[in-house]
């Protein structure tokens, strides 16, 4: 039974005479880990739009556990992604001024009027986790890699079933690039997550790095797997 | 959300200063406007509270007030001695008492007058009421204590006057606080006054004409060649005699303050002595033309200051709008995350209408700091209290603007709101 | 003439709404004094009163009240006419004649009360501008003679707890 069921998709922008993304169909299955890769300006960050229900597709279906996303409001892919997908993306989003704990914690924060104390120890357990010791430092203070790092674990808070990465380590040099890349797979696995990674970069597309992820190539628009 | 408000006002600081300072300055424009025209209007009111009627001679009506209530020193014209006899024996009439003026002492006008007008402004709060044509009673801001002697300055210091040779005045009493510009005044018999201007205009009667030999108001400049013996204690020291007031033929007065007995007294002594020979002004009238004056001014610095205060809020809002533009990222990013809308619209409604709206109390405080700093000015150059303050009509002005404010505001929340994450992230 | 009828303990915060509230309540006031700004003011039902409605017939006595007046004593009335120049410069009240005020409005007879003259009594002192000027005074109808502790004034008829605006 796959988890997200892909159908038919096909985005197209004014003034392009050929769809900038067409996908005839694409499933995955619970826990399932996959790699979309292919050169810029192939659709990628269009595709995991479509996927994390930032973009919805005009034509074709795009659901995950029956969730059709295209049939929900703005507001209501708004609900489902907070809900259900942990987003990782290359300039990492933080907020400057808040610490490393506030910021695993805003999106959840903004979501309540009282936060869970057992929301609090989880992102402290996260941040445990990516090795981030000194949570209450300023995010402006960090080095990159710890950055990506606080991402992830903020990706992570709310146990999503989803979890997609925007090619997680391009802003990151080679030893901070592993690591965020093990991170993300390992916690991926122990939450038992789908996830999704869009990148190039061969600590992921690599077969030996890769495992048993899927590997997906988008080039011009149309996906193609190995 | 309020940590992450105050993060990014942090991150801002300087910007935020920038417009917190021109909201607060616009605002304080119109606050200060506001507040320090209705500070001249109850200063200047009540200051003139305890004086019912002014009569003098025909002339500016404007002038005699100002003379006589607010003691701001000009030449009157002067209506003949009789005027005040037939005032004291009027049945309308409570008290009334002649002002003379012309001679100062250490920068404060002496006025001359008569004990009704001590009494009628509360009296003494220490020693007495003066009973010798040598004794003074003090305003209760002079400088001054009871006992000390002085030597009155005829004419003013500045235009080169000169100290009535052989007078000594000295002080019995001091009066009660007026809050008016009798405060910093030197309270003399009227007599006194008569006397020491009738001695000296005759030194030089043959040269002024028979005019000044009757002109206590001070119009005998002092002249540089000119030698004032005048008069030797012995002739000052000598009790009052109430029946030179009542004389018809008592010397000319420039202004006489008189208190009716009744409200509708005093519409009828006005209407009598409103005639060729004698002027009748109520004070508050006379100051009701100048409110008049004073709130033409107030509407066109208003309208100055709307006018400010709505370009300040146009160019706030062309800032603002260009500082949500930039952090589309950040905002789309939020979104991403799992904010929702509503959670976006809040933070950037509350992060500018928190700006706007600390603008805005600080300017009230600016604005009423400075009606404060200015009203002290001209409380310290007229002897006028300035009583600064808010009164209940000020709130819905103010929360207009505060209303505006959050419309402002809701601008650049509503363009946040309305944002796809997804664009913004592209 | 229809006259409205209402209690006398409502009518006097039932006018000013906003601003009673806002002293009232101070800070919680200025929310009160947002909401209230987009409400109408609510209307007053005063009824209009003229100086020629004022007295019935001269009699023995002196001036006896005509019986409108008697019947408006403790309703609301409008009254237009011209503000006699103030004795004070700050005054909760001021003196409405029928006539333009360079003419003395106490000395057309030598009645200490003249039948063209009512004594407007306001909520508040305050400053004025509109001497002179045509304005409308609008307050309740009190009749009958009362000294002013504060000035010791004798008036026979008044409005007190008014409003006036130029008309």
């Amino acid at each position: 039974m796959p988890v997200l069921d892909l159908r038919d998709v096909e985005i197209c922008f004014p003034g392009l005479d050929r769809p900038a993304l067409a996908v005839p169909g694409l499933a995955l299955a619970e826990g399932e880990h996959a790699v979309l890769t292919g050169p810029s300006g192939a659709g990628k960050t269009t595709f995991l739009n479509l996927l994390s229900g930032l973009e919805r597709t005009a034509r074709g279906r795009v659901a995950w556990d029956g969730v059709d996303l295209g049939a929900l409001s703005e507001s209501g892919r708004d609900r489902w992604r907070a809900a259900h997908v942990g987003l990782v993306m290359q300039d990492f989003h933080l907020f400057p001024g808040l610490s490393a704990l506030e910021n695993v914690l805003l999106p959840q924060r903004l979501r309540r009027f009282r936060l869970p104390v057992a929301l609090e120890s989880e992102a402290a357990r996260l941040l445990g986790r990516v090795g981030i010791l000194r949570t209450e430092q300023d995010v402006a203070t960090l080095s990159r890699g710890q950055m990506q790092r606080v991402a992830v674990a903020r990706a992570l808070l709310a146990r999503p079933g989803i979890i997609v990465a925007d090619e997680p380590t391009a802003s990151l040099d080679e030893a901070s690039g592993a690591a965020v890349a093990e991170l993300l797979t390992g916690l991926a696995r122990e939450a038992g997550a789908t996830l999704i990674v869009a990148s190039h970069d061969p600590l992921f597309t690599r077969p030996a790095s890769r495992g048993f992820a899927r590997l997906l190539r988008l080039e011009a628009g149309s996906l193609a797997e190995d | 959300m309020l940590r992450f408000i105050a993060a990014d006002l942090r991150r801002h600081l300087a910007g935020v200063l920038a417009i917190l300072a021109i909201v607060a300055l616009a605002t304080a424009l119109g606050v200060a406007v506001t507040l320090q025209e209705r500070t001249l209007r109850l200063g200047s009111a009540r200051a003139a509270d305890a004086f019912d009627l002014v009569i003098g001679a025909p002339g500016a009506e404007t002038q005699l007030v100002l003379s006589s209530v607010f003691l701001q020193a000009a030449p009157l014209p002067l209506m003949r001695g009789s005027v005040l006899a037939g005032l004291l024996a009027d049945p309308r009439v409570a008290w009334a008492a002649p002002i003379g003026f012309g001679d100062e002492v250490e920068g404060l006008p002496i006025v001359g007058t008569s004990p009704a007008l001590i009494a009628g402004l509360g009296g003494v709060t220490e020693g007495s009421v003066f009973a010798r044509l040598d004794e003074a009673v003090i305003g209760a801001a002079v400088p001054f204590r009871i006992g000390d002697r002085f030597r009155p300055m005829h004419g003013h210091a500045s235009e080169g006057g000169e100290v009535h040779a052989g007078v000594s005045c000295e002080v019995v009493g001091r009066l009660k606080p007026t809050g008016t510009p009798w405060d910093r005044a030197v309270l003399v018999p009227i007599e006194a006054v008569w006397r020491l201007h009738a001695h000296a205009a005759t030194e030089h009667a043959q040269k002024d004409g028979p005019q000044a030999a009757h002109d206590p108001a001070g119009h005998d400049e002092a002249r540089p060649d000119e030698v004032a013996h005048g008069a030797g204690d012995p002739a000052f020291h000598v009790p009052l005699d109430p029946a030179a007031l009542a004389d018809p033929g008592a010397p000319g007065l420039p202004a006489i303050l008189v208190k009716p007995r009744s409200v509708a007294d005093a519409y009828r002594l006005r209407q009598s002595y409103r005639g060729e020979t004698t002027l009748a002004v109520f004070p508050a009238e006379v100051l009701t033309r100048l409110y008049g004056v004073l709130g033409d001014a107030r509407l066109v610095l208003g309208a100055v200051a709307y006018g400010a205060q709505a370009l300040v809020g146009a160019a706030i809002l062309i800032a603002i709008l260009v500082h949500v533009l930039q952090r589309r990222r950040q905002i789309g990013a939020l979104r991403a995350f799992g904010a929702p809308r509503l959670a976006v619209l809040a933070i950037v409604w509350g992060e500018v209408f928190l700006v706007l709206g600390l603008g805005l109390l600080a300017g009230i405080g600016l604005g009423y700091v400075a009606a404060q700093v200015l009203s002290s000015h001209v409380a310290g150059a007229t002897g006028v209290p300035m009583p600064v303050g808010f009164v209940r009509e000020d709130v819905l002005p103010l929360a207009g603007l505060l209303l505006a404010g959050a419309l402002i505001a809701l601008v650049p929340a509503v363009l946040a709101y309305r944002q796809s994450p997804a664009a913004a992230l592209r | 003439m229809k006259v409205y009828r209402e209690d006398k303990s409502v009518s006097g915060s039932a006018r000013h709404p906003s601003r009673r509230i806002v002293l009232r309540h101070g800070a919680v006031g200025l929310a009160a004094a947002l909401a209230l700004s987009f409400r109408p003011a609510p209307a007053r039902a005063a009824t209009p009163l003229g100086f020629g409605d004022l007295y019935g017939s001269v009699g023995v006595l002196g001036l006896t009240f005509s019986d409108k007046v008697k019947a408006l004593d403790g309703q609301e009335v409008v009254m237009r006419g011209f503000m006699a120049p103030p004795l004070k410069a700050e005054a909760d009240f001021f003196v409405l004649t029928e006539i333009p005020m360079s003419i003395c409005p106490f000395c057309s007879s030598d009645a200490d009360w003249p039948d063209n003259i009512v004594v407007v009594y306001l909520e508040r002192a305050q400053t004025f501008e509109q001497v002179n000027r045509m304005i409308e005074a609008t307050g309740r109808l009190q009749v009958g003679s009362w000294t002013d502790p504060k000035t010791g004034f004798l008036s026979r008829l008044r409005i007190v707890d008014a409003g006036f605006a130029r008309a």
